[in-house]
């Protein structure tokens, strides 16, 4: 992999696992990624990463590991099995997350009563394989995961391409749903896949999605010109996620208009991909867009 | 074929919707290939080795010499054998318990064409007539898993293969008691070269609706209802084929999708024998010290 | 011990069927020796073919085959619920073959240990017949049909003659025992290998769906020839079909009698 080229971390110190971070155990409380030693009196680091002091919380942040879920995050998932009244979804977490029944807006509106029926037919509306967008409601105390639905912006997620990502590179901002000028949708979530479909399947459901909560199959077919579109954002993200470049919608559309110098074809060669890579990072340090 | 889901229905209708507009996920069209990274000679310790990506397929082939007697069949043949294993490999985990048979299938599929005689003569590997030969071993470790496999193990077992220094020998053979004596040369500059300009690359033609494509990644694979894999010499003539994938075909298809290999396989075939000239021409720049070698692509050609 | 009287296939079938007495209307009878594809007296030995089915009563279907002098029995036990939970709505095929000790001129050892990353290749041949034949029945059985089971097939090499007749022979052992089984199946697959020179072709072909399920070459051949090939094998498929459907339909209507028999007594 190539290193990161993003710079400007020099302040930041880092430190690799066992590092004492403080002698000071009784000023500061232990956060993810520090132990407390045996004698008690020296809190070291767990994680290679770099130190986040938050008032007397002190922790250390890792660079790259598996998705940490928090309350709020919008998120994408994978059906990977039907319950008896949830959905098992895999996140990209440690452990897998549930959706459960009583957590998603059915057919027929929000307020409509669960009845048995609802759970036998529930493959009728996601089976495995499925993906979904959602929001996590509850982190339990073992790190599993607790989706919902609720909103109507998540639900089913129809034809289009997923991203898988390094979950570290999409930071939670106020908005996900990226409708970009290019003439697509693009749902950042936050364990690191990326959702990319036509922009009539966001924009123009959105009042489909009142009678059918969005697990109604659309059954147009995508234009020529969509699917380029979303197919060149589909390497473009390929190729941040190569180069580690944090994942925002303006990086996106920088590397987007980068690449449109090339066939969409010629961006899986590694020399092209070197290339925008590059430019993007340059577009990004004379702009100043990503904080 | 994966048993466990890569993608849900509708995803899946959009790749095969792709295919059909011959515009693939990448953007690549229905005979085209993920660009082709390799870099041979980057194990010390084998006589010949190849590091291959094949887009995100990453394997890697070593080749080894033993010293044996020949088998009483064929006395002036040496042997040759290749093993693919994929146990370090965490994307190969969408097989389940297959697993171990879709990469045991890959080396008996490699056996195959290796023992053919048409593609690969192993009376080169034969020391004394009779009595001592090589056995080589083309052992293929899959590093990453991101669809044809066969392919990708095939072009690394070829560059490596070509890359292969051959220890040299010294027989003498003891008129009076008729005993051969066999001794490996000390001087690590010499040595032989194996002949593969024979040997066959694999050029995996799937079928989805109607269209033949090549080169399929995962998620193109859970569209795939048939595949064959065809073992192409550089002429364009078959001289392997099993298939796969579970669904059947009917003629009009298998004769175009035999054209469609035997039209790929030289262009391939050349493709590699390129790269492994690039490679061999880079190799004195980097030597073996280069620490990044199997992450940097600008080692790769 | 069964004597000799108790298994009768020990001396082999009372009834031998020349395929060719069921092509006549596919008009390839003299055609196949004239292109000088394969010499007429190799074709009378290899090609004898019988066929019985309902050998394994315990199983839930079987058969018997003789190729040429390939004799194979298979067996069929399924469909059942399966362990695994790799399937949810398609049916598993669990295939088993094994060579017994004296199928070949050579011993075969039965202890054999059997490793997973052996690498003889003796020990894999077992194994690549099974997946053959799995790629070669998974497009013919209506596998929706029964979903969370599994069918176990289990086929016994008693006999192997040559190479080129095993997978035809254990593709119709098992295709009768399907039948046997009455397993729904969207054709009869058959197959026929054709060993010319040094190339090897098999190819397992449905005939009413007109679709091939699985093929394998080894040699050297041009695309054209290749597909000549190809045809020949098809040809040949469409011989042996006959045979099989004669042997099926024959034995329905022994038992359509036998009933009758058994309702007037």
């Amino acid at each position: 992999m190539p290193d990161s080229l993003s710079s400007g971390q020099q302040h930041m110190s880092l430190v690799v696992p066992g590092t004492i971070l403080t002698n000071d155990t009784s000023n500061f409380m232990r956060g993810h990624g520090t132990y407390l030693d045996s004698t008690k009196t020296k809190l070291k680091s767990s994680v290679a990463g770099c130190i986040l002091k938050v008032d007397r919380l002190l922790c250390v942040e890792p660079k790259h590991m598996r998705y940490i879920g928090e309350v709020g995050h919008v998120i994408i998932g994978r059906i990977l099995k039907v319950d008896q009244t949830r959905w098992i979804v895999d996140t990209n977490s440690r452990l897998d997350s549930y959706l459960p029944l009583a957590a998603v807006v059915l057919p027929g509106g929000e307020h409509r009563r669960r009845i048995d029926d609802d759970e036998r037919n529930m493959r009728q509306y996601l089976k495995e394989g499925d993906l979904v967008s959602a929001e996590i409601q509850i982190v339990h105390q073992d790190g599993t995961l607790s989706l919902q639905t609720r909103n109507l912006r998540y639900g089913k997620l129809s034809e289009g391409i997923l991203v898988q990502v390094k979950s570290s590179l999409v930071k939670k901002t106020k908005n996900h749903f990226h409708s970009l000028p290019c003439g697509a949708t693009v749902i950042r979530g936050c364990n690191g896949y990326i959702w990319i479909c036509p922009p009539t399947a966001a924009t123009a459901s959105n009042e489909q999605e009142h009678h059918t909560g969005g697990y109604v199959r659309s059954i147009e077919t995508i234009s020529l010109d969509e699917r380029k579109t979303i197919t060149r954002l589909s390497n473009c993200i390929q190729i941040l996620n190569r180069y580690s470049i944090p994942i925002y919608d303006t990086s996106i559309m920088n590397i987007y208009s980068a690449s449109l110098d090339y066939e969409i074809n010629q961006s899986i060669e590694p020399k092209i991909m070197d290339i925008l890579a590059k430019q993007t990072l340059a577009t990004q340090e004379n702009i100043g867009t990503y904080e | 074929m994966p048993r466990v889901p890569v993608a849900s229905e509708d995803e899946r209708k959009f790749i095969v919707d792709g295919i059909q507009s011959d515009f693939r996920l990448d953007g690549r069209t229905s005979r085209m290939y993920r660009p082709v990274l390799l870099a041979t000679d980057v194990v010390n310790t084998a006589n010949g080795s190849c590091l291959l990506k094949l887009g995100g397929t990453i394997v890697m082939a070593g080749v080894t010499f033993e010293f044996t007697r020949t088998s009483q069949e064929s006395p002036n043949e040496g042997r040759i054998e290749a093993t693919v294993d994929g146990s370090g490999c965490h994307s190969l985990r969408i097989f389940g318990r297959q697993r171990h048979l879709f990469t045991k299938q890959i080396s008996r599929s490699l056996n195959y064409i290796l023992n053919n005689p048409k593609c690969f003569d192993r009376e080169q590997l034969c020391v004394v007539k009779g009595h001592h030969c090589w056995l080589v071993h083309v052992d293929i470790s899959v590093l990453r898993y991101e669809g044809n496999l066969y392919d990708a193990c095939s072009f690394a077992m070829k560059a490596a293969l070509s890359e292969t220094k051959v220890p040299s020998l010294q027989v003498t053979h003891d008129e009076e008691t008729s005993e051969v004596t066999v001794d490996v040369c000390d001087d690590p500059f010499q040595f032989g070269l194996l002949n593969v300009s024979n040997l066959p690359v694999f050029i995996s033609v799937s079928q989805v609706s109607g269209i033949h494509i090549v080169d399929t990644t995962l998620k193109e694979d859970s569209v795939t209802l048939a595949r064959i894999t065809y073992g192409v010499k550089d002429n364009g003539n078959i001289v392997y084929m099993s298939k796969d994938g579970g669904g059947s075909l009917d003629l009009l298809n298998l004769r175009s999708m035999s054209k469609v290999a035997s039209d790929i396989g030289p262009q391939m075939n050349s493709l590699l024998l390129d790269k492994i000239h690039l490679s061999k021409a880079k190799q004195p720049l980097w030597g073996h010290v280069n620490e990044n070698l199997l992450f940097d692509d600008i080692n790769f050609v | 011990m069964l004597s000799n009287t108790n298994c009768g296939w020990v001396d082999g079938p009372e009834e031998l069927f020349d395929p060719l007495q069921f092509a006549v209307d596919l008009e390839m009878t003299d055609k196949s020796s004239d292109n000088g594809v394969r010499d007429v007296n190799s074709l009378k030995n290899d090609d004898r073919v019988f066929i019985s089915k309902g050998l394994i009563t315990k199983a839930n279907g079987s058969s018997y085959v003789e190729l040429g002098l390939t004799k194979i029995t298979c067996s069929i036990y399924g469909p059942h619920e399966t362990t695994t939970d790799e399937s949810y709505s398609k049916c598993l095929l669990d295939t088993s073959i094994k060579f017994s000790p004296f199928s070949r001129p050579k011993r075969i050892d039965p202890l054999r240990i059997t490793y997973e990353n052996s690498n003889e290749m003796d020990d894999t041949e077992e194994a690549e017949l099974c997946s053959m034949l799995e790629e070669c029945l998974l497009p013919c059985i209506l596998l929706h049909k029964y979903p969370k089971s599994q069918i176990d097939i289990i086929i016994d090499i008693i006999q192997e003659d040559n190479e080129a007749n095993l997978l035809s022979a254990i593709v119709l052992s098992t295709t009768v025992a399907l039948i046997d089984a009455c397993i729904e199946l969207y054709d009869t697959v058959v197959a026929k290998s054709l060993k010319i020179d040094s190339n090897l072709l098999t190819v397992c072909y449905m005939p009413n769906l007109a679709q091939v399920s699985s093929l394998f070459f080894d040699g050297e051949l041009t695309t054209n020839e290749l597909d000549k090939y190809v045809d020949e094998c098809i040809k040949q498929c469409h011989i042996l079909h006959k045979a099989i459907c004669k042997v099926i339909i024959d034995d329905l209507k022994n038992k359509d009698q036998e009933s009758k028999q058994t309702k007037i007594a």
